[in-house]
């Protein structure tokens, strides 16, 4: 035993922000549902789950869809980016917590923790995505999308508000233990503003003046124009949810600064 | 080396604060090998945490030249639904080191080879102080900061580590935590004691220890 040598190459200079996410990423899909059935699979069981349950729910309840196609592809398409939003936002809330002790190694920093987490949820929510696509196509033999890069480019801007919004409520979260516990009541609303199971020609020209405003509106009514031939919406200003997105991620990395610098640490900043 | 300038630390919680160090003033030059003698719950962990700048201060600064560890003997790190290989792994990627050459030192110093394919929940908890020893050795540094050497299971490996530890000094400094007098004394030439937040300078690991009681101020009876 006490022939070990020392290892060398262990600089930090040798460690590189895309290795750290990557381990990042690997410790987080080795511990996230370890030891359960199924494992790892349940980040994909676990959208789909929801997703197919809401998509049938509304077909129970008699919602006709608004497009000539079968319900349950409708409200698919309009639930897919909100989940892909609602994983993204979880993952980051709990990974300053669940990755603690992962400062240790530095230069690995929370920056590093959340970005790694966002990722992770970009790439489950991707194959999530394929899966139903290509589920649905099957099903009800339908064509495949009409715009498939329309369709992604939707999930990634999605995914861009998502993280910055993710990473601006993770730091608040994690300074304040309070807004942790608000934080789901106040994006409930988000659920039935967001179009998931109407579209923006639906509504009366005041209420569209006013959901204009709601972020995910505008890339599930884009994903829909990609999705389906001929569909055009009013609420599809794909510039809007991006610049939103970036300006909570701006906003979180100004109030990473100012507490780092008005108080040195009180935690993991 | 490590540079502590008018340190303070406050821990809080939803209903309460304390102060756990206050205006700390503390020197580990190159090469040094600083004692600290500390009882549960003086600050001991938190100071470690300070002196790697895993953790930072309230008030006033920790400097450092050079590289510093991690606090060795904190082994909270390592995931107990993980293997202790891919523990390895995850802490190759985060360091910068190959992943196979490290596994490869972490098996040959600690001895582990016939459960690192285990989850670490399944270890004993002086296998995972192992484990977490071996990885903390496996990364040189210029400065070490170790907060205690914790029980081994064995005196075998825990004489391994101390001398592996020496054998590091030569070219290295340290900073110990420990309330262990005998590892204090054999490892240290500068010794301290932390009492009520504070830093007590002491002669030697004996004196820290006697230091670093409380001190009772009640009326006799």
């Amino acid at each position: 035993m006490t022939n070990a040598v020392p290892i060398d190459g262990s600089s930090p200079l040798n460690s590189t922000i895309i290795g750290r996410v990557r381990a990042l990423i690997r410790r987080e899909q080795r511990i996230r549902f370890a030891g359960s059935l199924f494992g790892y699979g349940w980040a994909y069981l676990t959208p789909i789950a929801w997703i197919v349950t809401m998509a049938l729910f509304f077909d129970f309840l008699g919602r006709t869809s608004p497009l000539l196609v079968p319900t349950p592809i409708f409200v698919a398409t309009g639930i897919l980016p909100y989940v892909l939003f609602r994983q993204t936002l979880t993952s980051m809330m709990r990974a300053p917590k669940a990755n603690r002790y992962m400062v240790y190694f530095r230069p690995t920093s929370l920056s590093e923790i959340l970005l790694a987490n966002g990722l992770l949820e970009l790439i489950n929510m991707l194959i999530v995505a394929v899966v139903l696509l290509t589920a649905i196509s099957v099903i009800y033999n339908v064509p495949a999308p009409d715009n498939l890069f329309k369709v992604t480019t939707a999930l990634v801007v999605t995914w861009c508000f998502a993280f910055g919004f993710g990473r601006f409520c993770a730091i608040c979260g994690h300074l304040s233990p309070t807004f942790q516990r608000i934080l789901p009541i106040l994006i409930r609303p988000l659920f039935w503003i967001s179009g998931i199971f109407y579209i923006a020609a639906e509504l009366p020209a005041p209420a569209q003046a006013v959901l204009w405003y709601s972020p995910l509106f505008h890339t599930i009514e884009y994903l829909r124009e990609g999705f389906f031939l001929g569909f055009s919406s009013p609420i599809s200003a794909i510039g809007y949810t991006m610049s939103l997105g970036l300006g909570f991620l701006l906003a979180s990395v100004a109030l990473e600064n100012y507490w780092k610098a008005d108080a040195p640490n009180r935690g993991m900043l | 080396m490590i540079a502590f300038s008018n340190v303070c630390r406050i821990r809080r919680d939803d209903k309460q604060s304390a102060v756990v160090l206050h205006d700390l003033n503390l020197m580990v030059p190159p090469r040094a090998r600083v004692g600290i003698f500390g009882h549960s719950g003086s600050g001991r962990s938190t100071l470690a945490r300070l002196a790697s700048k895993v953790e930072h201060p309230d008030k006033g600064r920790v400097t450092h030249v050079g590289r510093v560890s991690w606090p060795i003997g904190f082994s909270g790190y390592l995931h107990k639904e993980m293997t202790g290989t891919d523990n390895v792994r995850v802490v190759a990627g985060l360091m910068g080191g190959d992943p196979e050459r490290l596994l490869a030192y972490v098996m040959a110093f600690s001895g582990l080879e016939s459960v690192m394919s285990h989850r670490v929940s399944t270890y004993a908890s002086y296998e995972r102080d192992r484990l977490a020893l071996a990885l903390a050795f496996a990364f040189p540094a210029d400065t070490y900061v170790v907060d205690g050497f914790p029980a081994l299971g064995n005196n075998t490996f825990q004489m391994q580590c101390l001398q592996e530890m020496k054998r590091r000094l030569v070219h290295s400094g340290m900073l110990l935590l420990s309330r262990n007098k005998r590892h204090l004394e054999s490892m240290c030439d500068t010794f301290f004691a932390l009492r009520d937040g504070t830093l007590h300078r002491a002669v030697s690991a004996e004196h820290a220890e006697a230091l670093a009681l409380p001190v009772h101020t009640g009326v006799p009876s």
